[in-house]
């Protein structure tokens, strides 16, 4: 009796999912920017993956005589005024400056869901951690990194320290928020009803409904961190010469701004692309996410 | 019969001529309102009934062409409203129709009326703008107006600000805003039913007591059949776009003809039916709009479908005097094949 | 009557209002959702609570299910008092108390499949292994009128009357004594409204589970209630067996609501009720109707009737019909 019961259920279950699958493809396939922003977003992520581990080409070895050469074939962006192969140095320092965006959005957000997550259900600990995440936000976000990187030295990972702590409170007071939205939806009473303990609605009904909004605003933390690291390496407080990243190429470029502009235009536009196609990427994914935003933009 | 003579040799006020009414959607057009005719004399106030979904508020909104904002709609068929094709003028004619000759007020007044504004200052703007009024005089009009709507205190409501109001006291002061302008046509889009029982008595009466002294004609939507009864003198049923019935209201609550009206009837729980018996019911639910079924819209519900209900929808018929019905039961078969 | 199943005492709550400097002030003065509230619920009956928004019916029901924490009185069960347990303390009698909301649909969490949000009770209890509660998941989604296949959808793909139907699955899966259902049809159409009560009265009889029904809808309370309390203002006007509070209608305000439902019938203008609900605070003196009451005397304004029995079974709150 119980099997052919149990086989029928699992027909019907693969239908069924098929068929939502097929509705969460179309609306993905019909949201342009969540497509335009990830197809960009990729094709950068995989050419600083593939091109440079091909290429022989040393981002750091210097060519005197091939000093600010114009974009050629041999040099698709041309060279800085060390004679390295700008291209190259773009796509390393696309490496580093991906590195950092992405650890700093994904450790922010860890952290910044567990403070406001806890933030929202114990009352004196909410208000304790508020008021330091309101301290921390009071700073302007550059000025604390550099007061931070001042204090810690100047190191990749010491970025990341410091982008994340200027970045959490942030997330934090996101999370807080819609973490007590949630709360007050009738699902969550519905579960008190039901008898699930506060632990259980915390991790398995407030917790997945908190992180849909997350995501998006991990994609614009990954962008605003890109950022903030190309500000801090151009301030000379980032990555240490002579590794590349975005910020540094650009710093290194500044004084020769005006015989070599291309030494500014590539690296800005590395710079330019990837925020625009993260933001892109991030508001497509808060239309596909909340449908009611989608259906307004018509 | 006496009110159906009072209005039968008037002209019409408002004439719907097979109407259809389409959206968007991702696939192909779904048709919401689906070749309606419907008329409105001066002074009458007529019903739709209909479930969700049935287009009755879509064909109220074409009326006004509200939806025209959010989508992109497609109309066909004409509506005449003193003779005039409201579909085909421009938005600038549209704008001194709007809540000047044609009225709407809304289920929900809360979200009508501006939050941040009193009562007194949105009332007297509508007099303001439409009626060129001064400061002063929107004033007296306004607490004239107030006052004609039922408010005991209308010196204290001018001053108060919405949220200030009870529901029922924000529903009469949609109705002032409503008539400020002596509309010809008022269409309440089910305007009680976010309301309690004593106080939707209240606003019907009210409806109907300035239907009388203002001569002005209703168009009535709701999906509440008791208030229907109440306020309507004659009432049309709507189901997925089709007007199914159309009758007197007595006629029609004592003598439904379509299969539809007379489960609708049926399984309200009356507290005059008898307990303990499983109540009637319309088996199936409404089908969405982007299957509706081919011929007749209620065939997959009817428990009298056959064959040709379900290839055919059938036409409108005047099955006894003044008592339309769409269904192929009153139409003699052999003229059909 | 046998014993009650669940015994509600004296309940009241208030909520605090304050002055224009908010809490940094004593509240000025309390607005009473529910005031002096006592009913008693037996094994298996249906009892219909009625009154208009605002009069306290959805508040009496949470508090029986700890959403709302009364300020005073006792709600009794298996003879411990609900308003003081834990919630740890709570968690076993919640088998036995379960609800269905008005608003099914965001009652049930968006990212769960029907299968899981079925099992969710059981799990939570501690009742049967998974291939039990897959089962038992199955067993109810037939009985309320599901199909097997829903358990791997969504609840947004169901409609309007499907989610109720999934929302009273919810509610029977572990086999409750007493469900409170707030207005469990006012937002479903006539047609499917009448469908959702068949199956629930079918399914009560057939669990012997007891109901309280929440509703503003007479014509629907009538036809499913076994007893019916009217409320209004926070206070229990008038109690009743159903066909006697029909025959036999006491309190004015009762007739009023009755006599202000619109039948099918157009008939003559009625007398119909004048006024609106006054605020209840705390300085509202006498009986809670004197304000819209056509029978209104001094003494109505002055002091509040108490609930009495007039005959068997049948208590009202008037000064009028007291005497």
């Amino acid at each position: 009796m119980s099997t052919p019961n149990t086989s029928a259920l699992s027909q019907a279950s693969q239908s069924i999912r098929k068929e939502q699958q097929q509705i969460q493809r179309e609306r993905i396939l019909s949201n342009p920017s969540l497509m335009i922003g990830a197809v960009i977003f990729l094709l950068i992520v995989l050419a600083a993956l593939i091109i440079p581990s091909v290429s022989s080409i040393d981002p750091n070895a210097m060519v005197v005589i091939d000093r600010l050469k114009p974009p050629s074939l041999a040099h698709p962006f041309g060279t800085d005024e060390f004679g390295r192969d700008l291209m190259i140095r773009i796509l390393y320092g696309a490496r580093v400056s991906l590195g950092v965006g992405c650890s700093v959005a994904l450790l922010s957000c860890l952290f910044g869901t567990i403070i406001g997550i806890y933030a929202s259900y114990f009352k004196l600990l909410d208000h304790i951690l508020m008021r330091i995440c309101e301290g921390l936000i009071a700073i302007p976000g550059v000025l604390l990194a550099i007061a931070l990187m001042a204090a810690l030295g100047a190191s990749s990972i010491n970025v990341i320290i410091a982008l994340t702590i200027v970045y959490t409170p942030s997330v934090a007071r996101i999370v807080r928020g819609s973490a007590l939205v949630t709360r007050e939806q009738t699902f969550v009473e519905a579960a008190k009803v039901q008898g699930a303990s506060s632990a259980r609605i915390l991790w398995k009904l407030i917790l997945p409904n908190v992180i849909s909004p997350l995501t998006v605003q991990a994609s614009f933390i990954f962008a605003q961190a890109i950022i903030s690291e190309a500000s801090l390496s151009f301030l000379g407080a980032g990555i240490p010469a002579p590794a590349a990243s975005w910020g540094n190429i650009l710093q290194g470029s500044k004084q020769v701004l005006q015989k070599a502009p291309w030494t500014v235009i590539f690296p800005g536009l590395a710079v330019v692309l990837c925020v625009l196609s993260l933001n892109l990427f991030g508001d497509g994914l808060r239309d596909y996410l909340d449908p009611r935003t989608a259906r307004r933009k018509k | 019969m006496n009110t159906n003579d009072k209005f039968k040799s008037l002209e019409p006020l408002l004439e719907i001529k097979n109407l259809k009414v389409q959206f968007p959607s991702r696939k192909k057009m779904l048709t919401a309102v689906d070749g309606v005719n419907l008329t409105i004399k001066p002074g009458e106030i007529v019903g739709v009934v209909g479930e969700s979904g049935s287009g009755k508020s879509v064909m109220s909104q074409s009326i006004l062409r509200l939806r025209e904002y959010d989508s992109a709609v497609k109309y066909e068929g004409e509506i005449l409203f003193e003779g005039k094709n409201i579909l085909q003028l421009s938005q600038s004619e549209m704008r001194t129709i709007r809540g000047n000759r044609i009225s709407v007020i809304f289920q929900d007044p809360m979200t009508s009326l501006s939050p941040v504004h009193t009562v007194g200052k949105q009332l007297s703007e509508v007099l303001i703008l439409h009626k060129k009024m001064s400061k002063q005089q929107a004033k007296e009009r306004c607490l004239e107006l107030l006052s004609l709507t039922g408010i005991p205190n209308p010196e204290n409501c001018f001053k108060k600000y919405p949220y200030e109001l009870s529901g029922g006291m924000q529903q009469r002061v949609m109705i002032a805003m409503a008539l400020a302008c002596e509309p010809k046509l008022l269409i309440a889009d089910e305007p009680t039913t976010a309301l309690d029982v004593t106080i939707q008595e209240q606003i019907l009466n009210l409806i109907s007591e300035l239907n009388e002294k203002l001569g002005m004609s209703v168009l009535f939507i709701t999906h509440d059949l008791g208030a229907m009864a109440q306020l309507c003198h004659s009432v049309r049923v709507m189901y997925l776009g089709n007007l199914v019935e159309e009758a007197e209201t007595q006629t029609l609550f004592e003598h439904p003809l379509h299969p539809y009206t007379q489960g609708l009837l049926s399984c309200i729980p009356r507290l005059d039916s008898e307990r303990g018996r499983p109540l009637h019911v319309i088996s199936g639910v409404v089908p969405p709009l982007s299957a509706v079924p081919e011929g007749c819209h209620f065939c997959t519900r009817c428990p009298y479908a056959d064959d040709v209900c379900r290839t055919q929808n059938p036409p409108s018929v005047e099955a006894e005097a003044n008592h339309f019905v769409k269904c192929w039961n009153y139409i003699s078969r052999e003229e059909v094949k | 009557m046998n014993t009650p199943l669940l015994e509600i005492k004296h309940l009241q709550k208030r909520y605090p209002i304050y002055g224009p400097l908010g809490k940094l002030f004593p509240p000025k003065t309390h607005m009473k959702a529910v005031a002096d509230v006592s009913l008693n619920l037996y094994e298996g009956e249906t009892y219909g609570l009625v009154g208009e928004s605002g009069c306290g019916k959805s508040t009496t029901g949470r508090s029986i299910l700890g959403l709302v924490k009364p300020d005073s009185g006792e709600i009794l069960y298996r003879g411990k008092d609900l308003t003081k347990l834990s919630d740890k303390e709570f968690r076993p009698l919640r088998r036995d108390l379960q609800m269905v909301f008005q608003d099914t649909l965001s009652s049930l969490n968006p990212r769960s499949r029907i299968g899981a949000l079925l099992e969710e009770p059981l799990i939570v209890q501690g009742m049967g292994n998974p291939e039990e509660r897959r089962q038992k998941v199955l067993e109810i989604l037939k009985m309320v009128g599901l199909a097997e296949d829903h358990y791997f959808r969504y609840p947004h793909e169901l409609s309007g009357g499907q989610v109720q139907r999934l929302g009273i699955a919810r509610a029977l899966i572990i086999n409750p004594k007493l469900i409170v259902c707030d207005e469990p049809v006012s937002a479903l159409d006539v047609s499917i409204q009448s469908q959702i009560l068949n199956t629930l009265t079918t399914l009560q009889k057939e669990m012997n589970v007891a109901l309280l029904f929440i509703s503003h809808d007479i014509g629907v309370v009538r036809y499913i209630s076994d007893r019916i309390g009217v409320m209004y203002l926070g206070t229990l006007v008038e109690e009743s067996s159903t066909d006697e509070l029909f025959a036999n209608t006491l309190h004015p305000y009762t007739k009023a609501l009755f006599s202000s439902i619109p039948d099918f019938k157009k008939k003559e203008k009625k007398v119909s009720l004048s006024g609106e609900l006054p605020q209840y605070t705390d300085e509202f003196k006498g009986c809670v109707f004197h304000t819209r009451c056509p029978h209104a005397c001094d003494r109505c304004r002055e002091i509040a009737p108490v609930l009495t029995e007039v005959c068997p079974g049948h208590k009202v709150a008037c000064h009028l019909i007291n005497q």
